[in-house]
């Protein structure tokens, strides 16, 4: 380290935390001291590549595996993520839906939960500013209110999702995604390939290619392979940061933190260090998630151009959100076939993707070894397993436009590699642990940033939402 | 006789015994892969010398970590005739095959033999979706 104490210290550099840097130096002075700690090391996207293809990669891999980082009491419940400098941008698969207005007030609307203390009027310019930085392909209209056409065109229907569009207009749309349809910006266009986890012609956004070059700024030092652990907390302010690099313990000292890991770490750190919030940790969750295959009686679905070229909201919103999950679609445009003579693809796949709820019984604790985080998890809500029986009695006459045959249902995946919730926002300590602003209720120049802020867990992906609130955050603060 | 030696004689028997029987078991994994897919595939003419290399690549890629569970599984699928509509590892597997073939590549022409080109990577060959707007252009996207 070059400096005793900095101005800013930034953990991680994932979307969280790279949002919030960027809008914090554009509003910082040029004198302005900011440390970014990184646990994870640099592993460039050709390097990953060359691994995937079983070539050598120009240096090997330093970065631990994901499931080694933490304690998982259920195993058969998977958390997915990737360490390393650009955190899950690197292994994320760009969908970059937004919520819908409705989404933040469940329980104003439906009496489900609780509301978000931040709302879509407020994130529309933070949403408008990461869709054009992340340089989003989209659709001109969608049901979620925009104000200007997407940077970039849309990604191409496939024969069946022109149907679906055709009869449902702006519920069934091409679908929003940091996959480029064009090259631009050093990106090149997606081809469907469907392994988006290390894009082969890398053609999503990351924060490698985001061309963002915030830690590149003169202002900002930055250390990998160093691992925060706790902050140090005195009265009601955040005084430092502790961290172990190369086996050695360290500690920095700052006027204002910001929390970047994901949402076990970041509550790992804050259990760590004597946070007594008792929301701290509590309410991890994720979307649940399942495959629906349908076989069509002599239609191709063929065409699409990237992995999931559509996105349906008619299992959405409504009224059915007081007792059952909304759910969304996502038209699949994997090389799936039907494994019968002359029919190869008379076959559509759906993923079907089903909100849920906070819940106590599913949290983030410490353990002996203090880097590692436990996670307990007691299984999907009542209110999620009703929005499946939902969905499968309401899909056969959703999808009555097209000539189905048959549908079948997978059980539902292990994970949808989203962590959420165990710092979620709110409007005082009694029942949150941050404001809207993600700053926390007790220690004011802390800030927790990313998905653990999430206060319910709406079926649309979460990167785009949470790289709005880290813009909204910063923009608010500084 | 000592105990570390009774130990170490038994430990070796144990290995007599299980080794060969692993040995098999393996040799039956990439049978009953091969298996899945001809059971599945049984009105295309296929190149069996390629479906057996197919299932020797797959039994050597396959995550060890849950080579155990996946092998159980698919003899079981294998025993009982689980297809692809019934089985999510059954309609990967078949998948993953056709994909490495030169099925596709001859328009999915059924009077040809299917012969297969190699495991089907899509690092190596990206672009490859069989189905997408690359393949199918203007017309129907």
């Amino acid at each position: 380290m070059k400096q005793h104490a900095y101005d800013l210290i930034v953990v991680g550099t994932g979307f969280a935390s790279t949002f919030f840097l960027k809008q914090y130096l554009a509003k910082a002075p040029a004198t302005a001291k900011v440390l970014v700690l990184e646990r994870g090391y640099v592993t460039p996207w050709a390097d990953r590549v060359a691994e995937k293809r079983g070539e050598a990669p120009a240096a090997p891999d330093r970065n631990p595996n994901y499931w080694e980082t933490f304690v998982n009491e259920q195993p058969q419940k998977d958390w997915l993520f990737t360490v390393g400098f650009g955190g899950s941008s690197n292994c994320w698969y760009a969908c970059t839906p937004r919520f819908l207005p409705n989404d933040f007030r469940l329980q104003s609307l439906y009496g489900v939960a609780s509301d978000w203390p931040v709302q879509y009027e407020e994130l529309d310019p933070y949403y408008e500013q990461v869709e054009d930085l992340m340089a989003i392909s989209g659709p001109a209209e969608t049901p979620f209110p925009r104000r200007k056409p997407y940077v970039q065109p849309p990604h191409l229907f496939t024969a069946v999702d022109k149907i679906l569009h055709k009869k449902y207009g702006k519920l069934y749309i091409n679908q929003p995604t940091a996959r480029a349809r064009v090259a631009m910006n050093g990106r090149n266009a997606c081809c469907a390939s469907g392994v988006c986890s290390v894009y082969p012609m890398n053609a999503k956004f990351t924060i490698e290619n985001s061309g963002f070059h915030v830690y590149d700024d003169p202002r900002v030092e930055l250390l990998i392979g160093a691992q925060v652990f706790g902050v140090e907390l005195e009265g009601d302010r955040v005084r430092g940061v502790r961290f172990e690099q190369d086996q050695r313990d360290h500690h920095v000292a700052a006027e204002v933190v910001a929390l970047g890991a994901n949402a076990l770490f970041n509550a790992n750190i804050l259990l760590n260090s004597g946070d007594t919030n008792s929301f701290v940790g509590r309410g991890l969750g994720e979307q649940l998630g399942l495959q629906a295959n349908v076989y069509l009686d002599n239609l191709e679905c063929v065409g699409g151009s990237t992995w999931v070229n559509a996105n349906g909201y008619m299992l959405y919103d409504g009224a059915h959100r007081k007792d059952s999950a909304a759910c969304l679609m996502e038209s699949s445009n994997m090389p799936f076939f039907r494994p019968e003579s002359g029919k190869w693809r008379h076959m559509a796949s759906f993923r079907m993707i089903f909100e849920e709820l906070p819940s106590a019984d599913n949290y983030v604790t410490t353990t002996a070894d203090r880097m590692k985080p436990a996670v307990y998890f007691s299984g999907p809500s009542d209110y999620a397993k009703r929005g499946i029986e939902r969905m499968k009695q309401q899909l056969p006459e959703i999808l009555s436009c097209l000539p189905v045959e048959k549908i079948m249902y997978q059980d539902p995946y292990a994970s949808e590699a989203h962590i959420l919730g165990t710092t979620r926002m709110g409007t005082s300590a009694q029942n949150s642990v941050v404001d809207k602003h993600l700053r926390h209720h007790q220690y004011r120049n802390l800030f927790v940033l990313g998905s653990g802020s999430f206060v319910t867990y709406t079926p649309a992906n979460p990167t785009l939402t949470l790289s709005a609130l880290s813009l909204h955050a910063a923009d608010h603060s500084f | 006789m000592r105990r570390r030696n009774f130990l170490r004689i038994a430990g070796l028997g144990t290995a007599a015994v299980v080794l060969p029987t692993i040995s098999v078991y393996s040799t039956s994994f990439e049978q009953t892969t091969a298996d899945l897919i001809m059971n599945q595939f049984s009105f295309l003419k296929l190149d069996m010398a390629g479906v057996r290399q197919f299932a020797a690549d797959y039994c050597t890629a396959v995550d060890t970590n849950k080579t155990l569970y996946v092998r159980t599984k698919m003899r079981l699928y294998d025993l009982f005739k689980i297809d692809s509509d019934r089985s999510q590892l059954v309609r990967t597997i078949t998948t993953l095959y056709l994909v490495s073939t030169d099925f596709f590549n001859n328009k999915m022409d059924e009077s040809k033999i299917v012969r297969y080109k190699g495991l089907y990577n899509p690092y190596k060959t990206p672009c490859a979706n069989p189905f997408s707007s690359l393949y199918y252009p203007v017309a129907v996207s």
